[in-house]
């Protein structure tokens, strides 16, 4: 990623090893590739260093490359949180901050190791990326990337996290501790009707 | 057997058109009275909400795949609704939280007499409960995030088993639930009524329907049978059939919204929570609307916030906003209606307002019912497949939708205009009951108050339906 010709990048709290990548035109050779080919359209070029596997809740990198005329584009770079934080196409058409993923539209070439999220949805054209995704049927996301209109889309598999094991040992301490005070309580009880 | 010494028998009530001493329902009161009744139904829906927390806390995290959140969010939820119309609060006899009080309570109970704050603030306790489900639901995201709803689930059984631990019968259901504010009013408005004849209640000495016998336990919701006069918190659980020596138990079919018409004892927590649901109903689905980021930015200027760094405080604003604009409404709507009675004075204005509430609550059934209609036909396809998939892979090509949204739209439409129509009807039988001498005048702002929550009703209805094609 230099400064004149990387777009890109979303960092929502560290990388998965293993990334891949996918361009427009060549979504089907991407690791995920039994999924729709990535759409070919436009003036720009797209391309996308994606893991080839996400994890919720785990952090990942996701790089998008927009380059017209074979050049990278300047003056744009957009930022994009990686981790689908929600499962439905209801949520992936909410474009609030507490839905998950944002968009912001670009700011300057300059590198941007990290970026602060701006809301998502916003209209597409040079340096403004939309980022949109779908669940297909395959135990999959699509992944879109849009740039004026160029448009890339990417399946990735989605892994499911475990539950918090803080918060599994949570609820099972409190079961026992409520369910063992209500039998001491019975007992006391029953045994001072007996006295 | 201790009974309350508000327990005394009751006065006998025909406000669903159904004669007190009529007979009822022959065959539903033998599905009551029978021993297998409500445990099978209950061993049913114990054993899907296993699976479902299993799912939810261990399965796919694609919600669409995973079949806990699509068995929960797209089929459940959308039927409840449903389910009080038609058949009064039966889910909460077969309802597995229920199932989990009685058993803890059989195992280590301490049976401790329900606090005073629950019994005294009980409809209210449950009305801020029901708004705070409703805040976490959008700022969590719960009912699109697969853990998340796991937690809720694993908080909620924490406190059942609080409330079956240590408190008697199923307090927890009858005070606390926070379903039960909405499960009444729909109730009211459902096509069954239990009641007793108390023609035959006079002569029965044991009071079997309070305390139990050998039969079954006593009513686990603190019900007095032949002081029932309202389906708002009978479960239909059946023990009061099985307990009744004089057989005084019906169980009868009435009209929907027949219970309304002429409340004789209106509550203000009803009212309340009425005015609540219809305006959570349309913040669910306004929420989906493209409506919302300018709804949500303007109140962020207005509050001198980021509206999405602050979103939690926006949305409270908003909910709180969407929460109370049809209690405004209805306050406003109770001031004209008053003002051309001629019988303007503070109590009565209080006492329209409490009485009126009850005609919107037909409209927030039908707008739940409507809202809960679009995931169901939209979004509950994949459940079969979501069930077999979690011993397999899920399948290439399993559409979501039973229906396009071209087809769901008039469906929708239809129920709001059924819901509508109740409104209205209840609203005028409210209005000759209140205002006998000047009935027309006291009921045109309330009708012109329901066709404004209908015509907001229509708005997010068909926005939504258009944006996504």
């Amino acid at each position: 990623m230099t400064g004149t010709g990387a777009i890109a990048a979303a960092l929502l709290a560290g990388i998965l090893a293993g990334g891949a990548s996918a361009s427009d035109g060549q979504g089907a050779g991407a690791p995920n590739s039994s999924g729709p080919p990535a759409a070919a359209t436009g003036a720009y070029q797209l391309t996308a260093e994606i893991p080839a596997t996400i994890r919720r809740g785990a952090v990942v990198t996701l790089i998008l490359h927009v380059r017209k005329g074979g050049r990278p584009v300047d003056r744009t770079a957009a930022c994009m949180a990686a981790v689908p934080l929600f499962m439905s196409v209801e949520d992936a058409l909410d474009p609030t901050p507490a839905g998950g993923i944002d968009l912001g539209p670009g700011g300057d070439s300059a590198v941007q190791p990290a970026c602060t999220m701006a809301i998502a949805g916003v209209p597409s054209g040079p340096g403004t990326y939309a980022f949109t995704w779908e669940p297909d049927t395959s135990g999959r996301v699509n992944l879109a990337f849009t740039a004026a209109d160029s448009t890339l889309t990417v399946p990735i598999d989605v892994e499911g996290a475990p539950p918090s094991s803080a918060i599994l040992t949570l609820f099972v301490v409190l079961v026992v501790l409520i369910l063992s005070t209500a039998a001491w309580m019975r007992r006391r009880r029953s045994a001072g009707a007996v006295s | 057997m201790n009974l309350p010494s508000t327990q005394r028998l009751g006065t006998g009530s025909t406000e669903s058109g159904v004669p007190r001493d009529g007979r009822g329902s022959e065959w539903v009161k033998a599905m009551l009275g029978s021993r297998f009744y409500p445990a099978v139904f209950q061993w049913i829906t114990t054993a899907a909400f296993l699976v479902i927390v299993v799912s939810v806390l261990f399965g796919s995290d694609n919600s669409g795949q995973n079949f806990g959140m699509a068995g929960t969010w797209t089929v459940w939820w959308p039927l409840l609704p449903l389910s009080f119309l038609l058949a009064g609060r039966f889910w909460c006899a077969i309802c597995p939280f229920a199932w989990l009080t009685d058993r803890v309570q059989q195992a280590v109970g301490a049976r401790l007499s329900v606090p005073r704050v629950l019994r005294r603030h009980g409809p209210w306790v449950i009305a801020v409960l029901f708004i705070l489900i409703t805040y976490v639901d959008e700022t969590w995201r719960l009912s699109v995030d697969v853990h998340k709803t796991g937690y809720l689930l694993l908080a909620l059984l924490v406190v059942v088993i609080f409330f079956g631990a240590f408190f008697e019968r199923r307090t927890f259901c009858r005070y606390v639930c926070f379903i039960g504010g909405f499960a009444a009013n729909y109730s009211r408005a459902g096509m069954v009524e239990l009641r007793a004849g108390l023609d035959r209640c006079r002569e029965c000495r044991t009071q079997g329907c309070y305390g139990g016998t050998e039969r079954a336990p006593g009513c686990p919701v603190f019900l007095f049978a032949p002081n029932v006069e309202d389906s708002a918190t009978c479960h239909l659980c059946g023990n009061c059939v099985k307990n009744c020596l004089p057989d005084a138990i019906r169980i009868s079919f009435r009209r929907p919204t027949a219970e309304l018409w002429d409340i004789r004892q209106p509550r203000l927590p009803d009212t309340v929570l009425a005015g609540i649901v219809m305006g959570v109903v349309l913040i669910e689905q306004v929420v989906l609307l493209r409506l919302w980021i300018p709804l949500v930015e303007a109140t962020g200027q207005l509050l001198h916030v980021d509206p999405y760094v602050w979103y939690p405080l926006v949305y409270g604003v908003l909910l709180a906003a969407f929460a109370a604009a049809p209690l405004a409404g209805l306050a406003l709507a109770g001031l004209l209606s008053q003002v051309l009675s001629g019988k303007l004075d503070r109590a009565e204005v209080l006492q329209n307002f409490v009485t009126f509430g009850y005609a919107i609550i037909p409209l927030a059934l039908a707008g739940h019912v409507a809202h809960g209609v679009y995931h169901l036909l939209t979004g509950s396809r994949t459940v079969p497949v979501a069930f077999l998939a979690m011993v397999g892979r899920f399948p290439s090509g399993v559409q979501a939708a039973w229906l396009p949204n071209s087809a769901v739209f008039p469906i929708e439409m239809a129920v709001l205009a059924f819901g509508a129509a109740g409104s209205l009807y209840v609203g005028y039988r409210l209005a000759r009951r209140h205002a006998p001498r000047s009935p027309w005048a006291a009921y045109l702002p309330h009708a012109f108050l329901l066709l404004a929550l209908l015509a907001a009703n229509v708005y997010v209805v068909s926005t939504l339906l258009h944006e996504k094609g």
